[in-house]
């Protein structure tokens, strides 16, 4: 019998595994193995599609065709799978819309399959992540940093957050929103990787 | 906007208000509802969460607000008694009086397990908060309104009224109050009164009465008290436990690992003492060491060992 701990659980999403996944399952793979590749995938989808206020609409359409397969079967490696599904998916608006023509789908092959290198020693990442996190702040929009630094850093409550700022917590609600969603964007997406 | 920042503003409103205090059983179930009506819901809240939790690494950026040791005034005690009971009694300046049926008495017993807190209105007025593991038993009487704390921590907010006293019996020693914000923790038989608002006046048998005013803070072990005097910010750090928070500022992984534990049945324990001295900074999830483990092991290169309900850390 094996033990179900959490540890054991990571241990199993290395390895090709066939079956249902649970939804933490999902997630925790969706995390791991296809969110770092969204700067590759918007870097991608731009260079594929002319209207640039419909990538996130394809993301959204990527991702949602990626989990649909995995939660049947993971994809081992993730990476392949995720850009055909891309590619494909670009393909099918080609067809259905007449908008852009097909050689204006760029090869997804030129996007790097490689192998992960080596990773470097655990507190270089942390050093990197930290001054990626420290990048990433200072990309937000001014009073969404200001907010997102008093929640995150400082621990404070939205109502606490807005005496502070002199604004309605409901304008302290939609800084954080705003902070989350960009906080994401920069994190994944190209903007961050540049 | 796109469909797709439509569900992300969705997702992101559903992940900050569950990290606000105000979540409760049906919004839950609503957040449940929403994550099963479409797996388009489930990847923007799962992306937006992966990148709010990387960010929680942003907490080991918080700088000390203020010199722990400047300033400070510490004045100590000398033993005058030794295991003597002490009496302390706290009085304030009292204000409005309350009208309670007389004779009545109601006696109540409020237990909150490890992970928990609860805020509680007495049938006087006043407002109590347990914080984790912490037990009390009320008895609401018409001359007199006493608690026992019985182990843990509580935040007491004593409705005024002079012709009551409101009385905190910790073990042998008693804590007698006549209207004042402050916040009683007993560690066994250490214990340790703070006052947050209001000034007291404190006796003990084994000492001279003394008068605690706001930000002063009585340590009592058995066989001395201390009075050390709390900045602002240190008094609003040490009952961050109030808004699910532990602020930790120049402590040592001992002292952080012990707070933790009074919050999880999953329990820290460091394996040597080199780690266990250590200082961490920041504000931190009181609920979820696991997450704490993960920020040490990336920040400080630590090791951990997640035995389920032990976690040992060590360099």
């Amino acid at each position: 019998m094996v033990e179900r701990s959490e540890i054991s659980r990571d241990d199993a999403l290395s390895r090709p595994q066939s079956g249902p996944m649970t939804a933490s399952e999902l997630e925790a793979w969706f995390v791991r193995e296809v969110l770092p590749l969204e700067a590759q995938l918007v870097q991608f989808l731009r260079r594929s599609w002319r209207n640039a206020s419909d990538i996130p609409d394809l993301l959204q359409e990527v991702y949602m065709r990626v989990c649909e397969a995995a939660q049947k079967q993971i994809p081992v490696p993730a990476k392949p799978f995720v850009f055909a599904v891309a590619r494909n998916l670009v393909i099918d608006h080609v067809r259905r819309e007449h908008v852009v023509s097909i050689e204006s789908v760029s090869d997804p092959d030129a996007v790097e399959t490689a192998a992960e290198e080596p990773g470097p020693d655990r507190s270089a990442i942390a050093r990197d992540e930290l001054r990626r996190l420290e990048d990433a702040l200072d990309r937000l929009p001014p009073r969404s940093r200001e907010a997102m630094v008093m929640k995150k850093v400082d621990g404070l409550s939205r109502k606490e957050i807005a005496q502070r700022m002199g604004v309605t917590e409901k304008t302290v609600k939609w800084h954080l929103n705003e902070a989350v969603r960009a906080l994401a964007d920069i994190l994944y997406g190209p903007e961050g990787s540049a | 906007m796109s469909a797709a920042t439509d569900i992300q503003t969705r997702a992101a409103d559903w992940l900050l208000e569950r990290r606000e205090g105000e979540w409760n059983e049906e919004r839950q179930a609503e957040f449940d509802a929403w994550m099963e009506e479409s797996l388009a819901h489930r990847i923007a809240y799962w992306r937006l969460d992966a990148a709010w939790g990387r960010a929680d690494l942003l907490t080991a950026m918080r700088r000390p607000a203020f010199q722990r040791r400047a300033g400070s005034k510490r004045k100590t005690w000398p033993n005058i008694l030794r295991a003597v009971a002490a009496a302390i009694v706290i009085g304030a300046v009292a204000g409005a009086v309350q009208w309670f049926e007389p004779g009545k008495t109601a006696e109540k017993t409020y237990v909150t397990a490890i992970g928990e807190r609860e805020r509680l209105t007495l049938a006087d007025g006043s407002q109590i908060e347990l914080n984790t593991d912490s037990q009390v038993r009320t008895e609401i009487a018409a001359n007199q309104r006493k608690i026992w704390l019985d182990k843990g921590e509580v935040y007491f907010e004593v409705k005024h009224n002079e012709k009551k006293p409101f009385v905190v019996m910790v073990g042998d020693h008693r804590i007698t109050d006549i209207g004042t914000k402050f916040v009683v923790r007993r560690d066994r038989n250490d214990f340790r009164v703070s006052v947050l608002e209001g000034v007291v006046r404190l006796e003990e048998s084994r000492a001279a009465p003394k008068i605690l005013t706001e930000g002063e803070v009585a340590v009592a072990s058995a066989n001395r008290t201390q009075i050390v005097r709390q900045t602002q910010q240190e008094l609003t750090d040490a009952i961050g436990w109030q808004r699910g928070v532990l602020v930790f500022d120049h402590t040592s992984l001992a002292e952080v690992a012990a707070e933790f534990n009074r919050y999880s049945t999953a329990k820290i324990v460091i394996a040597d003492p080199k780690t266990a001295a250590l200082t961490i900074d920041g504000t931190f999830p009181s609920n979820n060491s696991r997450a704490f483990m993960r920020l040490a092991q990336a920040v400080l290169g630590l090791s951990v060992d997640d035995r389920g309900n032990e976690i040992v850390i060590s360099k």
